[in-house]
């Protein structure tokens, strides 16, 4: 696969657009540079996925870079006549702009991210900024970050006041200088430059507003959150004995469920916050390799837009910190329920202990009365034995003898049962 | 048109996942449509199990009792006139399922939540309206789902 070669024209206007793609549906579908082919013809290369045609005096580029699920379009419309009229001087974008807009209803309607660059040629480093201060002032911006890229000065302009633009959204101004060839070049190798800052830029702002609701609704569910906790402590500080079983499983039931969708959403989030961390990660590469260099007391595009992107990946770890927090309390709370549910086994385990011991002491003065009965019953026997003994042998004295007897019965009786539990 | 959703759909991430591949190239209102008869059948099986009787919102309240009595976060907040206010706030469910599936949390509660939630009380009365007055996915602290007698309308203002 070959180096694809740059359009032979300098570009005015260049609008940069990076949005999110189905990739299965992608794949069944024509690139936009294809359809344009198809509508306006010109030289299109599958390949590079790109489309130089020319209409008038105007000629317009269009390129489509893939990266995962994210795509990016960048349409450019230039002239190659131009650069006599247009050197030191800011030229008339409207024609150009014109026929980029023209092209944009072929890019889907809500980009994630979205470029738009407007270039002007100067002879030298000074002549450029001059230009720009003058490009600023004519249209009555503020600059928000410029430095130098590549042999051109790239400015960043501030969004107008009260216009409200997509997320991320930036109005760049480009300004080679130096020989007219490699100025043109190092516009083209600028523009490619930034449609990878699109990349990162529509996966940081489609990651950001995937989540944003979540953030916008973190605080009025951490209070509601927060509230029941309170609840729950207030009824945990009731008296032991007030605090049934059935509270308590009521309460362990909820916790568990706030905990563990509590744990969820902080694992989910910092699933998203690992993915920004590698946009941010691929970003900072990018940059590095732009080796910017400042122009004048203002700050440079790499470090505004590390900032804007920090910015943007803030609420993912304060989401994260706030969700861990309630966690935490939850805790708290699960270990007061402990607390209660081992009081309250311990209470219940003492209660069972003074009832066993009354048992067992009724137990042996039970079994002690057995015993006594037990002495009893042989006695008796023996007694009736004897008197069967008395009525055989000496009939008339029987009954003297039986009484006689009984003493020794109860005796032998005593004695029988401790020798009997003796063995036991 | 053909998924059955469980009663506790709202705590059941996989359902939520099936059901937003399987709907989500449809027109919302033909969704809604769907998931309102499954809250209908749902609302009328739980009516039936717990002997639930009358029409009015007595009735309507016991019936979201009983399905959201595991839930913490949704509570009906007050019965009176005819009307219920049913209250969720805190992390809810739906909320969490959406960011642990990257599904889209605004498109589920509107194409499930509030149909299902008004079929489950048209199973009690058919001309119950819900008026959805507060919505977070438009930036409120909770939802509010207020039910009350009308023309059997999802009124989301």
């Amino acid at each position: 696969m070959g180096a694809e070669e740059l359009p032979e024209w300098f570009p005015y206007s260049i609008y940069i657009a990076a949005y999110h793609v189905d990739s299965e549906k992608e794949l069944k579908s024509q690139s936009i540079a294809e359809k344009l082919y198809h509508r306006y013809g010109g030289v299109y290369s599958k390949e590079f996925d790109s489309l130089d045609f020319r209409l008038g005096s105007v000629s317009r580029y269009v390129k489509g870079l893939s990266e995962g699920d994210s795509r990016v379009l960048l349409i450019a419309a230039g002239s190659t006549e131009a650069n006599k009229e247009s050197l030191n001087s800011i030229p008339s974008y409207e024609k150009y702009n014109e026929l980029v807009e023209s092209l944009k209803d072929v890019v889907p309607e809500k980009p994630d991210s979205a470029y738009t660059l407007r270039v002007a040629y100067a002879t030298n480093e000074e002549e450029a900024e001059d230009l720009l201060r003058r490009y600023i002032k004519n249209a009555g911006r503020q600059l928000r970050s410029a430095g130098l890229i590549r042999g051109c000065v790239l400015a960043t302009l501030k969004e107008p006041r009260g216009v409200s633009m997509p997320m991320p959204s930036r109005d760049l101004m480009v300004l080679p200088y130096g020989d007219w060839e490699s100025a043109e070049e190092g516009v083209w190798t600028l523009c490619f430059e930034v449609c990878s800052l699109a990349l990162y830029g529509g996966e940081m702002s489609r990651l950001y507003s995937d989540r944003k609701l979540m953030f916008d609704q973190m605080e009025a569910s951490e209070s509601s959150t927060q509230l029941r906790i309170n609840e729950i402590l207030a009824e945990m500080r009731r008296p032991v004995e007030e605090i049934q079983p059935g509270d308590l499983e009521e309460i362990l039931k909820e916790i568990t469920i706030q905990f563990s969708r509590l744990s969820t959403l902080a694992s989910s989030m910092r699933r998203d916050h690992v993915k920004a961390r590698g946009v941010l990660r691929g970003l900072r590469n990018l940059l590095k390799g732009w080796n910017e260099r400042p122009v004048a007391e203002s700050s440079m595009n790499s470090s505004a837009e590390i900032e804007d992107f920090e910015n943007l990946m803030a609420p993912f770890g304060d989401f994260i910190e706030r969700t861990e927090a309630l966690m935490a309390q939850l805790n708290t709370v699960l270990d007061s329920v402990r607390t209660y549910l081992g009081i309250q086994q311990q209470k219940m385990s003492i209660v069972e202990q003074t009832s066993s011991k009354e048992q067992l002491v009724r137990l042996v003065n039970l079994q002690e009365i057995l015993h006594k009965l037990e002495i009893l019953i042989v006695a008796v026997y023996l007694t009736e034995m004897a008197k069967t003994v008395f009525e055989t042998l000496l009939h008339e004295s029987a009954d003297l003898l039986t009484t006689a007897f009984i003493p020794a019965s109860l005796l032998i009786s005593i004695l029988i049962s401790r020798m009997l539990h003796k063995t036991h | 048109m053909s998924l059955i959703i469980p009663g506790d759909w709202f705590v059941n991430p996989n359902v939520l996942g099936e059901f937003h591949r399987k709907y989500k190239d449809y027109p919302i209102e033909e969704i809604r449509k769907v998931s309102y008869e499954q809250g209908l059948a749902f609302g009328r099986s739980v009516k039936e199990q717990l002997g639930i009787k009358g029409d009015d919102a007595e009735a309507i309240a016991k019936v979201l009792r009983a399905v959201l009595r595991d839930e913490p976060t949704a509570k009906v907040m007050s019965v009176e006139k005819g009307r219920v206010l049913l209250r969720n706030s805190g992390f809810c469910p739906l909320m969490t399922a959406c960011l642990s599936m990257n599904l889209p949390w605004t498109w589920l509660c509107s194409a499930l939540g509030w149909p299902f939630f008004h079929g489950l009380a048209s199973s009690v009365n058919p001309k119950v309206n819900l008026t959805m007055t507060k919505r977070r996915e438009k930036g409120d602290p909770y939802c509010d789902h207020i039910f009350e007698i009308g023309e059997g309308k999802l009124i989301i203002p």
